[in-house]
């Protein structure tokens, strides 16, 4: 199965990005692994809109793609809870300025939110919550949606905030792709997606459509394997 | 296109364990609800639950543990059903698994005991439910590498699973998928969030009759618990094993709103475009639909919400609907998945689940035929299933008589 990357994004991993954009959301909040969240998708997503009016008339697919290292965050909100005398006093406090729509279901509500509130026309989203390898299934649905017409555009986003309060580490960022039917490079390399612990499959496939170039595609290819014994 | 066909079912929920006992429960409205007593929720509104029973007499070591049995449990019956065997899918690269839940099985309680008595709402105690769900991911398709999915849409991801199954087979990405939703959802942090957003029943007096979905008197929904997984796979794979298909999952839709936390949109707008998604998806149109197994919360909100829905897409053509949360209390990241099996036991008994415990429907809610008191025996060749997520996740699929 083939489509192609029409645009791509990447927001941390490494690079430095502003944490206080607050225009993105009215509700960011100010923890570190909380906010950093919100920021990463919104940002990501956002990004791989586009401008303004660029997905009018076209059937969106979101899927996003649950991180453990976001799942862990809830290991470290235990920790942070334990040694504190009043932990319903610093959960609330924790909580404070948090939207609850973003609370329920993460990434999804994340993305969803965004789609509504950038009126984009969502006919498939879901989240992955498999988490060796859930930005390959967002990848992979993408792919396969494309292939059967469900969707005109699909976008496949992971984002991983953590993995401690307190330090940055290279490993928190969002990252995603555009995925789309038809490209201009039908006769140029192609990526093979292939799954792999994440968030590394969406990270190459940035990197490398950022080699190709803005404005350009990647064609890439969801490999269908053939029956056992048959 | 391959058509999607459905092979195999299983299930366990508050009525009992297997398909069997689970569609009786559903034909005769007999509820699986009970006082609750897995867990300890102080003084909190709701009291009551629909819990799986002990199976040998035996509890569980974690809900982990609790979780794991009642998917195996329903994968086991799924694919004995379909005649087939695990380990041969697991090493069969066209097999496919995927999963819904909730997430609600980890260890988030002593953040609901820590707010006992406190002003803590339940917005705030949302949270902390996403409690790392790998383990179990892994010990339940692990061994299906990256051939297994983990979903998780909410109150929707038993029926985006099956999507999700039906895509994998109509795209060529698959010939065999089990897919379905697992949950052990009756947490005390379950209970206490839901309860402080309104949206659990406050009917403790008569277990049995709190979830009442329609009812003018309805007061919230019923937390159940349990599992159901099918087996998906093309009509081609099908009639090669030689198996008769029980159903077509022939159309499937979705459509998000993000209006309210916990309500449905205005007037069901969203919630109609789930369905008339699913119906174009399936080339089908409003006489194709014999019955429509509706999300059916027991909500106040929802069930009038998605009556307006329905409203929307079908007007007075509107076919016979009930709900089987009036036996089965609301499986959550499994109910859409639970119901698309009621669903195909319903064309394949042509025979229409009653709504339990519906004695009066809510004027506001002004379908024509709300099914209620006892099973009806009709003929029954398409029906159309929703199941929606807090936040907007709205999902649809129609299934067909081959």
């Amino acid at each position: 199965m083939r489509a192609f990357v029409d645009a791509s994004a990447k927001i941390g991993f490494g690079d430095p990005y502003e944490l206080n954009r607050r225009e993105l959301v009215p509700f960011r909040h100010d923890r570190r692994c909380i906010g950093d969240f919100e920021f990463l998708t919104l940002a990501c997503f956002k990004e791989l809109l586009g401008a303004e009016g660029q997905m009018e008339g076209r059937r969106c697919g979101l899927y996003f793609a649950g991180a453990k290292d976001t799942m862990r965050l809830d290991a470290e909100l235990h920790e942070y809870l334990a040694d504190k005398p009043d932990r319903v006093a610093a959960l609330t406090q924790f909580s404070e300025e948090l939207n609850p729509l973003v609370a329920l279901e993460w990434l999804t509500n994340i993305g969803l939110y965004l789609a509504v509130k950038e009126g984009i026309d969502c006919w498939r989203h879901t989240q992955y919550i498999n988490h060796s390898h859930s930005d390959h299934s967002a990848v992979a649905a993408a792919v396969r949606d494309l292939s059967i017409g469900a969707v005109d555009v699909g976008f496949a986003v992971v984002a991983i905030a953590g993995p401690r309060f307190d330090e940055v580490p290279e490993k928190v960022g969002a990252v995603g792709v555009r995925i789309v039917a038809q490209g201009d490079n039908e006769a140029g390399d192609v990526f093979e997606v292939v799954s792999r612990p994440q968030p590394e499959l969406l990270l190459e496939m940035q990197s490398a459509h950022s080699v190709v170039g803005h404005g350009s595609a990647l064609a890439i290819e969801l490999p269908v394997n053939e029956p056992v014994g048959s | 296109m391959p058509k999607a066909v459905i092979t195999g079912l299983g299930a366990v929920c508050s009525a009992g364990w297997g398909m069997d006992d689970c569609w009786e429960a559903a034909v005769q409205g007999r509820s699986g609800t009970g006082r609750l007593d897995m867990v300890e929720v102080g003084d909190e509104d709701c009291q009551v639950a629909a819990q799986v029973p002990a199976r040998d007499g035996n509890g569980y070591e974690s809900s982990v543990f609790r979780l794991l049995d009642f998917y195996r449990f329903a994968e086991a019956e799924a694919l004995e059903h379909a005649g087939l065997d695990r380990n041969a899918l697991v090493s069969n690269q066209r097999a496919r698994v995927v999963v819904a839940s909730h997430g609600f099985a980890w260890k988030s309680d002593e953040f609901a005991a820590a707010s006992r008595g406190e002003k803590v709402d339940g917005h705030d105690l949302s949270l902390h439910f996403r409690q790392p769900v790998e383990s179990a991911h892994q010990l339940i398709g692990g061994d299906f590498g990256d051939r297994y999915s983990g979903v998780g849409t909410a109150c929707s991801a038993g029926l985006v699973a099956l999507l999700e199954a039906g895509e994998m087979v109509r795209s060529g990405l698959a010939d065999i998928v089990i897919a379905g939703g697992v949950e052990t959802a009756i947490k005390e942090a379950m209970v206490t969030m839901y309860s402080r957003l309104g949206a659990l029943t406050t009917l403790n007096d008569t277990p049995e009759t709190a979830s009442r979905p329609f009812d003018v008197t309805r007061a919230g929904f019923v937390g159940g618990e349990g599992a159901a997984m099918l087996v998906i796979e093309s009509e081609k794979s099908a009639e090669a094993r030689g198996v008769t298909p029980l159903a077509e999952l022939a159309g499937y839709g979705t459509a998000v709103s993000t209006a309210h936390i916990t309500a449905g949109s205005v007037g069901g707008e969203i919630q109609a475009l789930s369905m008339q998604r699913a119906l174009d998806n399936a080339g089908a149109g409003i006489a194709d639909v014999d019955y429509i197994n509706m999300h059916g919360t027991s909500t106040p909100d929802n069930d009038l919400s998605e009556s307006e829905g329905v409203l929307r897409v079908f007007g007075d053509a509107a076919p016979p609907v009930s709900s089987t949360k009036g036996v089965t209390g609301h499986l959550l990241g499994a109910a859409g998945a639970i119901e698309a099996a009621f669903s195909v036991m319903a064309i394949r008994t042509d025979t229409l689940p009653p709504t339990a415990n519906l004695n009066e429907v809510d004027p506001r809610c002004k379908l024509g035929d709300y099914i209620s008191g006892s099973a009806r025996h009709t003929p029954c060749s398409g029906v159309l299933s929703n199941s929606f997520g807090l936040a907007g996740s709205n999902a649809s699929v129609f299934l067909r008589q081959l």
